[in-house]
């Protein structure tokens, strides 16, 4: 079960990790130095190589002699010949490299990205297992590694191609959220990533080369195996930027010139906003496109060269191909959809004349903003070219007024509705598992037989683990203070009771609740006392909402009725540009809310 | 195109709290993610919620206003149309594409012209008077048809935990 280790393996031992790696590797070279010194040893273990270089494969050759052409000093040179040629020095110096791998992907992490969300994490571990899984795969059920040395190589370079993917995937993800979620300005923040992704393109670029010009040691098929990654990155890092970095800046730069233009000529930006739009689309589209197809090949070509139909490995890759050709069509039907509707549009929903506009004053229903340009449906409602575009490839019938379109040509009206139902599909897989649509390699967990279990309950078991270890048990302090709230609703209860109470119920809510129903006994004083302590209460809860919200002046003693009125100044608040505001804003407009609620109920409960 | 969505939420936003609506506050959860909202509902007076205050949450798509949100209650909540679990089930929340109850006609369900004002408005309206009709909580239900005093009761049990009393 490497999965299962590897799924609850915390992030914070990265800190042990390198501490014991650092303390193998020191003390590896210092035996190698200790070695070295023997002036004999070079020839003990050439001799021994002689017999073990038949079997080591033709890259590997190639990578020793590599490593002999390096201009070194003597001594280190020799250090690192030793460390290579013995067989556990071998593994402990991978793992140093390794190693230092995981701290360098880790600062570049902490420069470029910065914290890590809760859901970042979550994705960068389902990746990693994933990658494992599917390498392990590769290694051991296809192509049937024999010798360390095999291993070694391609450990090393499936490494630096899954920390490339990662990152890669990381730039992506961090790029969506801030096109689409943030509201900040994050100019700096992009310029960073993509910068990261112009050197992880550049590496990719030269793992490629470096396939080129080793393609004959390597043989056909390795060849193809190995470059397949490297080629993916490459269509992925441009598609990344086009989408997320040009794209934005291209359609402010057009909605800036289409005012510009906008009096001139209607037609002539019409036709500008719709090249943008197609050459966006297209571009992206191919890529997409490219880049399923290659997967496709690659693991078709997987399946082909591992030659066993019926083992566990072929049937992982069957899987992911399946997966792949379902993507591929969707991709493929969702892009006939499309031009099938703007075609459909431009024939049957005329652009609205200067005089409609005029006279709609209203915004696009849709996105809200102000229309210059603008199509007619029958109904006569008008929307953007753009926005009724999106709309109609899901529902055919006018938003606004629900007047059902009438799409002719059954057979592709077929097909808009299958869409739909895809769509909807997909939408439910997404509320559901939110990471599976971001898998770079998918696995269908449900056809790999024995793990299929552990990959899905893993992930959900460690949450779980989590959230039982966040109830520690609560400090004096932690309970004084608590208490002192429900003080300040129920004034007469001693603070010892409420201490008590509040030990075993460890909630606010529930301590108050108690008292309201009677189980906290108490000698309650006589009736009308008790109805003063409910005045008192309500004005106490008066004086909280004076002091939280700081901005209605409210005087102290100040009737019930009165602190009402301070509901009217909740309503007259002004939207604020600046986002830190905004949110004390609303902080404070839900606090008022909430004690307006509770005057008004303690105040009922007092009338009955 | 999520960048349109953002644009149409920060208006909704702007709408929301420039001309709020009587007994309700919505807004992000954080400026950092406008995608997610938290929503106080007060529970409509006359009703056997009056006086609460019920906090929800909205998780927008990135295609908004293409695709409804999803909204759930994080408190307490005993009703007919809410799920145990706190999600909502009204047709205007439902894609045009799916219809779980199967009773709707599509000119119910979600289209792009509703916003986040009319939603939270439709849930005080169905606190006001649930639709038995959709039994997103059976047992809600049916104790809403026979046992009408026992439902008070609870409701006003959620409406206290709701204050915080
Ligand atoms: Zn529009
Ligand atoms: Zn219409």
């Amino acid at each position: 079960m490497p999965l299962g280790i590897l799924n609850r393996l915390p992030i914070p031992t990265l800190t042990t990790y390198s501490v014991i790696s650092a303390a193998l590797f020191v003390s590896l070279i210092y035996n190698a130095k200790h070695a070295v010194e023997n002036p004999d040893w070079k020839s003990e273990f050439l001799t021994s190589d002689k017999n073990s270089s038949d079997i080591i494969g033709d890259e590997e050759e190639e990578h020793l002699i590599d490593l002999e052409t390096i201009n070194l000093p003597e001594s280190i040179r020799d250090i690192l010949f030793y460390m290579i040629q013995d067989n556990f020095s071998r593994w402990v110096f991978v793992n140093a490299v390794t190693c230092a791998i995981l701290l360098l992907g880790r600062m570049i992490q902490i420069i470029v990205f910065g914290d890590l969300r809760t859901i970042e994490i979550h994705i960068f571990r389902e990746k990693l297992c994933n990658y494992f899984l599917y390498k392990c795969i590769f290694m051991f059920g296809v192509i049937k590694v024999q010798t360390t040395e095999d291993v070694i190589f391609l450990l090393g370079w499936f490494g630096i191609l899954g920390f490339l993917q990662i990152f890669v995937q990381f730039s992506k993800d961090r790029l969506e959220y801030m096109a689409t979620v943030s509201s900040r300005d994050t100019f700096w923040d992009r310029c960073k990533i993509v910068t990261l992704l112009l050197c992880i393109l550049s590496i990719a670029s030269y793992m490629i080369y470096f396939c080129l010009t080793n393609g004959d040691n390597l043989g056909y098929n390795i060849f193809a195996f190995m470059i397949a990654e490297c080629l993916s990155i490459t269509l992925r890092v441009p598609h990344i930027v086009i989408k997320y970095v040009i794209d934005p800046f291209e359609a402010k730069f057009i909605r800036n010139q289409n005012q510009r233009f906008r009096e001139r000529n209607v037609f002539a930006n019409f036709i500008i906003s719709k090249m943008e739009i197609s050459l966006t689309y297209y571009i992206s589209l191919g890529l997409d496109l490219a880049d399923l197809c290659l997967e496709l090949l690659h693991y078709l070509h997987m399946v082909l060269w591992s030659n066993a139909l019926f083992s566990v490995a072929s049937f992982a890759l069957c899987m992911h191909v399946r997966y792949l050709t379902t993507e591929i069509q969707r991709k493929i039907k969702k892009h006939r959809n499309y031009i099938w509707i703007l075609n459909h549009m431009e024939k049957e929903y005329p652009m609205a004349s200067e005089k409609e506009l005029n006279e709609n004053s209203d915004n696009c229903a849709i996105c809200w903003e102000k229309m210059e340009v603008a199509r007619k449906l029958p109904c006569r409602h008008l929307f953007h070219a753009t926005c009724l575009q999106l709309w109609l490839e899901q529902d055919t019938s006018c938003p606004t007024c629900r007047y059902v379109l009438n799409m002719n040509g059954s057979s592709i009206r077929r097909s808009t509705t299958s869409r739909q139902t895809t769509r909807g599909v997909i939408r439910i897989g997404r509320a559901a598992i939110p990471l599976n649509r971001q898998h770079f390699f998918h696995f269908d967990g449900t056809a790999f037989f024995p793990s299929s279990r552990y990959v899905s309950w893993l992930p959900s078991f460690s949450v779980q683990v989590m959230s039982t270890m966040g109830a520690p048990e609560l400090s004096d302090s932690q309970l004084e203070t608590m208490a002192r709230q429900v003080q300040q609703i129920f004034p007469h209860y001693p603070i010892n009771l409420l201490i008590d109470n509040l030990r075993q119920t460890r909630s606010v809510s529930v301590t108050s609740n108690n008292i309201l129903e009677g189980l906290l006994p108490f000698e309650e004083p006589n009736i009308i006392e008790e109805s003063s302590q409910m005045n008192r209460t309500i004005s106490d809860v008066t004086e909280a909402s004076t002091s939280t919200a700081a901005y209605s002046p409210t005087q102290e003693n100040e009737n019930i009725s009165e602190s009402y009125n301070s509901n009217v100044n909740i309503k007259e608040c002004e939207f604020s540009s600046i986002p830190a505001e905004r949110e004390i804003t609303l902080k404070n407009r839900k606090e008022q809310l909430f004690l307006n609620a509770k005057q008004k109920y303690l105040e009922r409960r007092l009338v009955n | 195109m999520a960048g349109a969505a953002l644009r149409r939420l920060m208006a909704e936003y702007k709408q929301l709290v420039t001309n709020p609506p009587e007994g309700i506050v919505a807004g992000p959860i954080s400026e950092e993610n406008f995608f997610e909202w938290e929503a106080l509902i007060t529970g409509p007076e006359g009703t056997c919620f009056e006086g609460g205050i019920f906090p929800a949450k909205l998780i927008f798509p990135f295609d908004y206003p293409l695709s409804p949100p999803k909204m759930q209650f994080t408190c307490d909540m005993f009703h007919p149309n809410v799920y145990p679990d706190g999600r909502v089930c009204i047709s205007i929340l439902h894609a045009p594409g799916d219809d779980p109850m199967g009773y709707e006609t599509s000119a119910e369900r979600w289209s792009p012209v509703q916003s986040v004002e009319k939603i939270l408005l439709s849930v005080v309206s169905i606190l006001a008077e649930p639709n038995d009709e959709s039994g997103a909580n059976v047992d809600a239900a049916k104790m809403w048809r026979e046992n009408r005093e026992e439902f008070n009761r609870i409701s006003e049990k959620i409406v206290r935990k709701s204050l915080g009393l």
